[in-house]
């Protein structure tokens, strides 16, 4: 005797017991459904929040770049006029305006004298 | 017509429908074909063509090393003398300009090019790019946004800036152009062009409508890698006085050159170097002459003169042949063959100690310590004292001089190389003999770059390195005292600084014939080389003139460079006297 064979020979309880199984797993698949597209919906906003948020973040990013290369560019700046300010040439100069001569003679003192005095 | 027949050829006949879906698996298939042709046969060339829309190709140019000098009464600060500097090119395109005329006028004064030159350029017909001016500055370049000119843009470029301007210039060489390449030339930059330059990058990105990098874009970045910045043993102070002081002097005689090398004998670290006449670097595109960029102290080589005495007598007291003391009778004049060998006076001085061979620099005295020792171990000493090979200092073009004749080892070669005629030499070898000397015996490697920074800031710091030993200790010490004398007693007076005791030698070299043999006449190169304090040699110096016009002898050109310098060490330094000063 086939599967198929005795399939008619299946009693009404049986056929109602399949049937409210049927159902039941209809309803959990409605539910799983939902349940998917929810979660769908979910990464969906998720993912676009965190474009969304990346995408800010690459602005915000680039902004503080622009910052940081224009702040380097500034800096430079300052140090090539400190390096001029600096450079010997100008400081003889500035020597020259301010009337300053150079040490004519110099006196070394021993910094320990020969004699030494006693309490 | 029956109707049955007219359903059978209403059944066979193609409905519009069937007509319409024919149609568009028509279109479709043409669509296929056409889609198939661009994307798999025409791929590569259009791929390239997208590329240049939203692909941003670049090569990122790495920032070039700098180059710093210290200076001993603050050894932590540095100081540039070469740094980049960002500048601005002004172009224009032409294609967008309208009104030519009147932007050739807006634009002649603040960019201070004639007129014409401006309106010859932004007129020219399918151009879009016609370079204005280089090395704008950033008031001009605002004073000219001011004006809001259609058609004319501006572009950053990155150019070598000196602070210092000439400063150090035949140390440090410039960069040039070699085609569209940028180029170290002469001296550091051409010598470590490779570790300035660094390496450059790429970077492959997609970009937006607006030109800006996408995000999320695909990306491919190999980044620059900036050059090695490079830390000097050339002493701030010292370099800038000692030039200075060279350039004068150089004047004053009206001498047609000279240079000047100061060196730490115990490390071998260069501390000054410098050429006159100089230029600066900033407009190296300027010099009238490509001479002007050799360093005159490592490529220029010449007979040095009487300076060579001290290397002849150091080698005949080495090898115990002669003491300061063994005394000979100057005749005024040597005979060798068919050659007479006279001294530079033509005076005849009777029975002379060694000492004064130096003190009165007699030729006739320097012959007697180098025939005691003999032509085959005064090539060795003059070899061992490093002449005739380069001293393999960081600096591109370095000469190694001429000693050849003393390796046919006969006694004339010998007689005239005692007293430095015949061969040629560097100034920079002289100042590392005279090193030794002062260094009780030992050859110091001349070096100029103290230390190498990394792009991620490791630092390679250079380590003095001993050549050899020339010479001994105790003959060092001896040929010291026997310098001493040269500048108290003897024609080196000028470089003396009182309270202290310098070790010195003068040398008043002949000019060799530029057109056939013997000697100028007229010119002279003068030349002092020197240490002290002699108990403790805190530095060596050589000084040398070129045909001075004002005087003939060394004692007179460079003698007197040589005391001002080593006064101003020693004060620099605060080396106190060894003894009081009346």
């Amino acid at each position: 005797m086939t599967k198929f064979i005795r399939q008619k020979y299946i009693t009404s309880d049986e056929a109602s017991r399949k049937n409210s199984f049927l159902k039941r797993l209809a309803q959990k698949s409605v539910a799983l459904n939902v349940l998917l597209l929810v979660l769908i919906i979910f990464a969906a906003f998720s993912y676009l929040f965190y474009i969304n948020r990346t995408a800010t973040g690459s602005f915000e990013i680039k902004g503080l770049e622009s910052r940081l290369s224009q702040l380097q560019e500034d800096n430079k700046k300052l140090e090539l006029q400190a390096a001029e300010i600096q450079s010997l040439s100008n400081i003889e100069e500035g020597v020259k305006d301010m009337d300053m001569v150079a040490v004519s003679h110099i006196q070394y003192l021993p910094a320990v004298g020969s004699t030494v005095a006693v309490r | 017509m029956s109707p049955q027949r007219y359903k059978d050829k209403q059944k066979k006949r193609p409905d519009r429908l069937t007509y319409l879906t024919t149609a568009v698996f028509v279109f479709a298939g043409l669509i296929t074909v056409r889609l198939g042709d661009l994307q798999i046969f025409q791929h590569s060339f259009y791929e390239a063509l997208a590329s240049g829309q939203h692909i941003l190709s670049d090569i990122l140019l790495p920032e070039r090393g700098e180059i710093f000098v210290k200076d001993s009464q603050s050894p932590n600060k540095l100081y540039p003398l070469v740094t980049n500097r960002d500048y601005t090119l002004v172009f224009a395109e032409p294609s967008l300009i309208t009104e030519p005329e009147k932007v050739a006028k807006l634009l002649a004064p603040i960019l201070e090019l004639p007129e014409d030159e401006i309106l010859s350029r932004v007129t020219k017909a399918n151009d879009l790019y016609e370079p204005l001016k280089h090395r704008v500055s950033d008031d001009k370049v605002a004073e000219i946004k001011k004006l809001d000119i259609k058609g004319i843009e501006f572009q950053k470029e990155s150019f070598r800036y000196y602070p210092e301007r000439n400063l150090g210039a035949h140390i440090l060489g410039f960069v040039g152009y070699q085609g569209n390449e940028k180029i170290g030339q002469y001296g550091l930059e051409g010598y470590w062009e490779k570790e300035l330059a660094g390496t450059k990058g790429f970077l492959q990105a997609e970009k937006d409508a607006l030109g800006g990098l996408v995000t999320l874009g695909t990306k491919l970045l190999v980044p620059a890698k900036d050059g090695d910045d490079l830390v000097l043993t050339i002493d701030h102070t010292i370099q800038y006085e000692a030039c200075k002081s060279l350039n004068e002097e150089v004047q004053k005689h009206g001498a047609d050159g000279g240079s000047l090398v100061i060196m730490e004998p115990s490390t071998g670290a260069v501390i000054s170097m410098c050429g006159s006449p100089d230029y600066n670097p900033d407009d190296y595109g300027e010099t009238t002459s490509v001479d002007i960029f050799l360093n005159p102290a490592i490529f220029y080589i010449y007979e040095p003169g009487s300076v060579f005495k001290v290397i002849t007598m150091a080698a005949a007291i080495d090898q115990a042949k002669v003491t300061p003391e063994t005394t000979y009778t100057d005749t005024g004049a040597v005979e060798i063959g068919k050659y007479t060998i006279k001294n530079s006076d033509g005076k005849s001085n009777g029975l002379q100690t060694m000492t004064e061979v130096l003190e009165k620099s007699l030729n006739t005295g320097a012959i007697f310590a180098a025939r005691s020792i003999g032509p085959e171990k005064f090539e060795e000493y003059v070899k061992k004292f490093g002449f005739g090979q380069k001293t393999g200092i960081e600096l591109n073009t370095e000469a190694r001089g001429n000693i050849s004749s003393l390796a046919q080892h006969k006694e004339i070669y010998m007689a005239t190389g005692s007293f430095g005629q015949g061969l040629s030499v560097t100034l920079l070898q002289l100042t590392a003999a005279f090193g030794a000397v002062a260094n009780g015996g030992q050859l110091m490697k001349p070096y100029i770059v103290e230390q190498i920074i990394k792009p991620d800031g490791t630092k390679v710091t250079t380590e003095p390195r001993v050549i050899r030993q020339v010479i001994s200790s105790k003959t060092a010490m001896t040929v010291g005292a026997m310098m001493v004398n040269v500048v108290r007693n003897g024609h080196g007076q000028r470089a003396g600084v009182p309270g202290y005791f310098v070790a010195g030698k003068t040398g008043t070299a002949q000019v060799p014939n530029e057109n056939g043999p013997g000697y100028d006449p007229y010119h002279t190169i003068g030349t002092f080389c020197g240490f002290a304090p002699v108990e403790a040699p805190k530095f060596v110096m050589c000084v040398k003139i070129d045909k001075p016009k004002d005087v003939q002898w060394a004692e007179s050109s460079a003698a007197p460079l040589f005391g001002k310098m080593a006064k101003f060490m020693l004060n620099y330094y605060g080396i106190p006297p060894s003894e009081s000063v009346e």
